[in-house]
């Protein structure tokens, strides 16, 4: 309630904020979050502030504790109700150059009016408060029963300065803001005939656009800005990120069917925990599964020198988009010290940092879906009837291995090792089968058959084995993570096209020149004995991966993964020795116990047929072909924080996994194993979270507005800006929760407002008050985004093709785009005419087009894009062949469509911006065709195909074609 | 003042005006091409920053000469006679030995070439750069160089941005933030493209969260020298009617909308664009430079890339004289690779050398004595150097502990020898040297202090220099 009080105060502030300040009115009330913490966090919290490391004084004034105690010095700070009492008031008063605060050094010089603000505000009792956004939302109930309610909020303030939205737009214009806003895409000509004056008929036509497919497309691409979504991996060759437009495909399936925002939250953080996944609707694959590609889309290195340098990047920049997307916090700004502004201690920094060192990646086939336990399990029953019927028939060989033990002893003493794993036994011991093919344990008392000899035998000595199941599933076994301490590893092994890596601080460009040793491609059928050379690399911490299938690479990109369907690998053991040894390692790791085997046994001839035919009827679905770079769980490691950063320098303490100290706790208890990203995002999604709802709700405001409530949309720090409505933003927050996380409702909530579809034509008196539009006085005119207006281009061209879904378009790749890591092939010119989300986006080959006009370079969180206008942008509209080769397309369809002069201006009018033209616009059209056509009387060409080609092309470059009125 | 200038109507002015740039954005956006509209310029605190330039300034331009790949400074500026003696000889037995990206480590390998001292200065260059060595008097040279990264694209994005990772915005990008360019028709910050495009990309040349007018626009010393420059219409007049077709349409536009600003300033884009039509191609028509002054430059060398790289020198030289602010050169691709030598020192480091040298010293020459040295300042840089043991038999693998820059021009104290390595040029002994003081020193020879150039992004106000940065005082006049 305390805000509405506030709010006559809050708009002398923005409004007057940089003229005289003579003229500035002191607010009745000084509040703390509103007038007084911008002041601190500006100008004082960089030395006396969280950050122990730049404090001066041992002063801190982010407290309110330390803030109003007697210092050292025996001076206080803050006396609560006396300004001339308390020491802050002299300082920032103080004409002594050595005494003043901030001192002159800085550059930074508090004005009359802040200084006035802090001495009324210590006057008043100095009330202290938790930063806004920390604070649970609270709903206030404004204006008239019966007015929507975000129209009664912007009347408030609106009429606080005598000022009043502007009219609604006209219906073509509310058409065309309501179809790009909600789809990327120009209204329909019919649905410019809409009366949207009728509220049944405006709402009608928001739901048709809601549930449009393109809405999905328009909203997905919202947040792969967030996400920082690219297919390659920068660095120096752009390696791929495997399956990344699944994840793309995935945000559109979840905009589109409205999936609530926190569980779309929960997938994207720890889609791979949830039980039960999510399926999808109709084809009844895993989604969830999908969204775990939002943590493993960032830049990655090949050939680091120093791995956990790599590693600490890579986490930073997760620990950054995660922070950001959903939190509006810029927690990696704790990473070598406190937060020097907000209340983020380095070690919340350094919990969230175990929490990704834990996770690891997984390849998952991107469409598992519910059949595939069915038929492994048929496939399991069916060995398993064939086991029984060879045990009841088979003799019974026994042998001990135990003689040659003591016979060979005495000259393997000197070699140390350690086993990493014995899979001789039934089980996996300590390590981890992800995915299908290991299953959960070993081959040990499995069949193997002989299908040459149709005769078959109950395995006595187990392996991990792909193929324990069928060829063709995917899936890896994992070690537990360990410290490497040993020169060699060693692990014997059979197999086909199949790997086994050595995975140190989680890297997984694992290649040449330096790693190439920690990769192995195993592709012998017999079983035998494998080293690599880990003595670089003590020290390290690592894990072992072995997995059926491997990495490859395509047209001079590596790091591609590939299953061929007669991979496959079985690992009998694996050691760390401190030497090479010349002999056979099972003399040094003997099978310690008597073991059991069988002979082949002949299965009869109809037992046989049926066998096979069944087996291979289960296993016809199982080949697994494409992945996706996911994330599982790993070992709990807790990280140490690392001293300024230094990956070097490293606390003695270990950081429990937890989440946000300055957050309510919410009560979710991380577990001891694992990351613990599910705690973590249940903390996130917990509805008495501050946070989460209040940024997405601002997020969604910010892409129909073009701004949001708080324009800073992905800081919500001291550092970020105040929302311009605070109730509003609460308001919206708390129904979003209320109303189950539905986005699409959230936008239909807003849309329907009259706040949204006002004209954009504010009166020149709301224009000097409010020239920024905070108020929203009026629609903000606003440019299309970049994709916008190239998918504008293909809609008026009619080469517009809305096919969904699938691997991207290449890059249309020219002289100009060179340098490592080319795309080995060019896309078409026009992109094949596909939306704009489908077109491909490598890191190091950026679309120029999109980049022209302000697409984020994909590195970190950009919720709020940058509007430039540049130079490029009218010569790409002038000068692109692509531009042209639509322009001329444009031009042959009018002159198809239309025998008429004014007909076919008429249709591009209402192609290029909604709306009828004027008849001084025909006429100027006119005069323009056959001034045009003077030109090029004598070339040979089509005429009426170059004039009206230039006719297209002069309407791509005007203005209202590229923004939203 | 008018409504309009350059481009900025009342109200961005306005805003820049109170924003924390201040004087600064405006004294840059009159000349600048690129900074039409930043919209989010820095800070919120009037009077943070005093006005651009911060002191007067010694250099109008930067032009820098990129090395892609990293010279041996072992066998370019910093001659090592111990190498000679325990050529051959195990380095473990002589000096711990770093992890280096390849971990190939052979034996101590000497320099193939000689090294004399040249000028008044008496400077050391070796038989790599005969053409270079003929300025060394007008040469600062910094032997004590070291780096963050042994890896070519972190090494990179540090070199460029003064962080080691993709997103940062590039030197250039800062340098026109700070100062816009002179010319109205020209970009300010121009990467001129010899083939070579370093590991790290593009985004070496980016404005990372400064407003994209910022970032490098990419030329080809050629005829058509950048994308989309070059109208496509038969003639003109084709061309000038559509914009004015178009014109007409918006000014109608704007004047039904009333207050329209962001609309107005895409208007003025327009004309900009269309005089950077001609002004571009006129820039790179070099038919009327001299045959003394082509010879000079290397124009008539038996080296296709010796003449590549020539073009691309006095295609700076002609940016310079138009008042680009920040140029930079990038490598021609030579028949091995490029300063990388793994392995082949010999061959890769000649043929890198002899398609640089003239050219280097043609454009040092040409700019003095049109008295254009005074105000340009001039850098020869790379991301790291080589380690004086041999990767394999005959190459040499990365060294951030110890390389070479050199600067010239603006300044700059020729025939100065700043920092010393040890006797291998393994490590650096005295005066280390960072890409900070490196980034410092050439936006001090600009006029600004690096301290004090700052962009709010992610909640901190970030710099080029980062957290650090010296000028280097030592090889300034």
């Amino acid at each position: 309630m305390i805000y509405r009080i506030l709010f006559p105060a809050l708009i002398c502030l923005i409004i007057s904020c940089q003229q005289d300040q003579a003229v500035e009115v002191l607010p009745d009330l000084v509040d703390f979050n509103l007038h007084i913490r911008p002041i601190l966090s500006n100008n004082c919290y960089v030395c006396h502030g969280p950050d122990i490391s730049s404090r001066q004084a041992d002063l801190r004034l982010d407290l309110e504790a330390h803030a109003k105690a007697r210092t050292a010095t025996g001076h206080r700070p803050i006396v609560e109700g006396n300004a001339r009492r308390s020491e802050i008031y002299r300082r920032i008063n103080s004409d002594n150059p050595d005494l003043v605060m901030p001192p002159p050094e800085t550059n930074r010089l508090l004005t009359s009016y802040e200084k006035a603000l802090i001495a009324r505000w210590i006057d008043q009792g100095a009330a202290w408060k938790k930063h806004w956004a920390f604070l649970a939302p609270i709903e206030v109930i404004p204006g008239e029963p019966g007015q929507h309610r975000i129209d009664a909020f912007i009347d408030q303030t609106l009429t606080q300065q005598h000022l009043t939205r502007s009219g609604q737009a006209s219906n073509p214009s509310l058409a065309r803001r309501l179809s790009f806003v909600l789809t990327g895409l120009p209204p329909q000509p019919e649905d410019l005939k809409l009366n949207l004056e009728d509220h049944k008929i405006y709402e009608d036509y928001t739901d048709r656009l809601l549930a449009s497919p393109q809405f999905g497309e328009r909203w997905a691409r919202h947040w792969m800005d967030l996400a920082r979504y690219a297919e390659g991996r920068g660095h120096e060759f752009d390696y791929p990120v495997i399956g990344a437009w699944h994840y793309r495909d995935y945000l559109i399936r979840a905009f589109n069917e409205n999936i609530p925002y926190d569980v779309m939250v929960k997938e994207q953080l720890a889609g791979d925990l949830l039980v039960p996944p999510r399926f999808n609707r109709e084809e009844k694959f895993n989604e969830s599964i999908l969204g775990t590609l939002f943590i493993n889309l960032g830049e990655g290195k090949h050939s680091p020198v120093d791995t956990r340098d790599e590693e600490k990047i890579r986490i930073d920049n997760v620990i950054d988009v995660t922070t950001k997307t959903f939190q509006g916090l810029t927690v990696a700004c704790a990473r070598c010290h406190d937060h020097k502004f907000d209340d983020i201690p380095t070690t919340d920094y350094y919990a969230l940092y175990g929490i990704f060192e834990s996770t690891r990646t997984h390849l998952y086939p991107p469409f598992i879906t519910e059949s595939i336990p069915a038929n492994i399990d048929s496939i399991k029953n069916l060995k398993e009837e064939l086991r029984n019927y060879l045990s009841a028939v088979s003799q019974r060989n026994e042998k001990s291995k135990a003689s040659f033990i003591s016979k060979n002893i005495d000259s393997f003493q000197k070699i140390n090792y350690q086993v990493l794993g014995d899979f001789r036994g039934k089980d996996f011991g300590t390590w981890t089968s992800n995915g299908w093919c290991f299953d959960t344990g070993t081959t040990l008392d499995d069949v193997v058959v002989d299908p040459k000899t149709n005769q078959a035998k109950i395995i006595a000595t187990g392996t991990a084995s792909s193929q324990k199941i069928s060829r063709g599933l995917s899936g890896a076994l994992r070690s537990p993570t360990f410290t490497i301490d040993q020169d060699y590893i060693l692990f014997k092994a059979a197999g086909n096209q199949s790997s086994f890596r050595i995975v140190l601080d989680n890297l997984q460009l694992i290649q040449d020149p330096i790693h190439g040793d920690l990769s192995r491609v195993i592709n012998n059928a017999e079983t035998s004995d494998y080293i690599s050379y880990v003595g670089m690399w003590k020290g390290s911490k690592a894990y072992i991966e072995i997995m059926p299938g491997k990495y490859f690479s395509k047209n001079g990109k590596g790091h591609y993964y590939q299953l061929d369907p007669d991979a496959w690998i079985e690992v009998s053991y694996v050691l760390a020795l401190d030497s090479l040894i010349s002999f056979p390692s099972d003399k040094l790791v003997p099978e310690s116990k008597t073991v059991t085997d069988t002979h082949f046994v002949k299965i009869p001839e109809p037992m046989w047929r049926q066998y096979l035919s069944k087996l291979n009827q289960y296993a016809l679905n199982l080949q697994d072909t494409t992945f996706i770079a996911g994330v599982t769980d790993g070992d709990a490691i807790h990280s140490p924080v690392f001293i300024r950063g230094d990956h070097k320098n490293l606390s003695t303490e270990k950081i429990p996994h937890r989440f946000l100290t300055a957050l309510p706790d919410v009560g979710y208890s991380f577990p001891t194993y694992g990351s613990g990203r599910l705690a973590l995002a249940e903390s996130i999604t917990d509805p008495s979270n501050p946070l989460t709802s209040r940024v997405m709700v601002n997020r969604v405001w910010h892409h129909l507005f073009g701004k949001g409530i708080v324009s800073t949309v992905d800081n919500f720090g001291l550092q970020g800006t105040l929302p311009s409505h605070f109730e509003l933003l609460d308001h919206l927050a708390l129904q979003f929760i209320s109303g189950g996380w539905s986005v699409k409702e959230l936008i239909k909530y807003i849309v329907h407002s009259e706040t949204f579809k006002q004209s954009t034509h504010g009166s020149s008196e709301a224009g000097e008050i409010d020239p920024e539009n905070k108020l929203l006085h009026s629609f903000p005119v606003r440019r299309l985004e970049a994709e916008a207006i190239r998918d504008h281009i293909l809609a008026c061209s009619g080469q517009l093709d809305l096919t969904m879904y699938g691997p991207s378009i290449p890059l249309h790749l020219t002289d100009f785009l060179q340098g490592r890591g080319r795309p080995s092939v060019s896309g078409p010119l026009d992109g094949a005419g596909r939306r704009s989300i489908y077109q491909a986006v490598w890191r190091n080959f950026l679309p120029p087009f999109m980049t022209t006009f302000d697409m984020p370079i994909p590195f970190s969180t950009f919720g709020d894009r940058s509007v430039t206008n540049v130079p490029a942008q009218s010569l790409t509209l002038l000068n692109d062949p692509f531009v042209q080769q639509q322009a001329a397309l444009w031009a042959e369809k009018l002159c198809q469509n239309h025998p008429s002069e004014i007909a076919r201006i008429e249709d591009a009018y209402i192609h290029a911006f909604s709306r009828h033209p004027t008849s001084a616009e025909i006429q100027l059209s006119q005069e323009f065709l056959s001034e045009q056509k003077m030109k090029y009387e004598d070339s040979e060409t089509d005429i009426e195909k170059m004039i009206w080609t230039d006719f297209c092309h002069s309407l791509f470059n005007m203005k209202e074609f590229i923004y939203l009125l | 003042m008018n409504k309009h200038c350059a481009g900025l109507s009342r109200r961005e002015m306005l805003g820049l005006c109170r924003s924390g740039f201040g004087g600064v954005a405006l004294l840059g956006m009159l000349g600048s091409l690129g900074m039409r509209l930043p919209v989010k310029p820095t800070g919120d605190f009037p009077g943070q920053f005093p006005p651009l330039p911060h002191y007067a300034p010694k250099a109008k331009s930067v032009i820098f000469l990129y090395m892609d790949g990293g010279i041996s400074q072992v066998d370019s500026f910093d001659p090592k006679p111990r190498l000679e003696k325990e050529n051959g000889e195990d380095p473990y037995k002589k000096f711990k030995v770093d992890a280096t990206q390849f971990n190939n480590i052979g034996k101590i390998l000497k320099s193939p070439w000689d090294f004399k001292q040249y000028g008044q200065s008496g400077m050391w260059v070796s038989d790599l750069f005969p053409h270079i060595a003929t300025c060394v008097d007008d040469i600062a040279l910094v032997r004590s160089m070291v780096s963050d990264f042994p890896e070519h694209t972190n090494a990179n994005y540090f070199l460029h941005t003064g962080h080691g990772i993709q997103g940062r915005p590039s030197m250039g990008a800062w340098a026109t933030y700070g100062l816009g360019s002179e010319n109205a028709n020209l970009p300010g910050y121009i990467v001129l493209d010899g083939g070579l495009i370093p590991p790290g990309g593009l985004d070496n040349f980016k404005s990372g969260f400064l407003p994209a007018s910022y970032e490098a626009s990419i030329f080809k010393a050629r005829d058509i020298p950048v994308a989309n420059i070059t109208p496509r219409e038969s003639n003109d007049e084709i061309q000038r009617s559509k914009m004015h077709l178009a014109k007409q349409m918006d000014q109608n536009l704007v004047g039904k909308l009333g207050d329209a600003q962001q609309i107005e300033s895409a208007i003025k884009n327009y004309e900009l664009a269309y005089l950077m039509q001609s002004s571009v191609p006129e820039l790179s028509d070099m038919s009327g430079e001299s045959h003394v002054t082509k010879k000079l430059y290397g124009f008539e060398s038996t080296d296709p890339h010796t003449r590549g790289y020539a073009a691309q020198c006095l295609m700076a030289r002609r940016m310079v004289e138009r008042g680009v602010r920040f140029i930079e050169l990038t490598c021609p691709r030579v028949e091995a690779d490029r300063w990388d030598q793994h392995n082949g020192l010999k061959d890769g480091h000649e043929r890198n050398a002899h398609a640089v040298d003239q050219p280097v010293s043609g454009l040092l020459k040409d700019l003095k004595s049109r008295g254009l040295l005074e105000t340009t300042l001039v850098v020869f840089g790379m991301e790291f150097g080589r380690t004086p043991f041999a990767q394999g038999k005959d190459g040499r693998d990365h060294n951030p502990s110890a390389f070479c820059i050199w600067l010239a021009g603006a300044g700059i104290r020729g025939g100065t020898v700043f920092g010393t390595t040890d006797e291998y040029g393994y490590r650096v002994l005295e005066h280390p040297t960072t890409i900070h003081d490196l980034h410092a020193t050439m936006l001090h020879l600009l006029g600004v202090h690096h301290e004090k150039l700052t962009y709010r992004f992610s909640g901190r106000d970030i710099r080029l220099t980062d957290v650090g940065g010296r000028v280097i005082q030592e090889i300034l006049t």
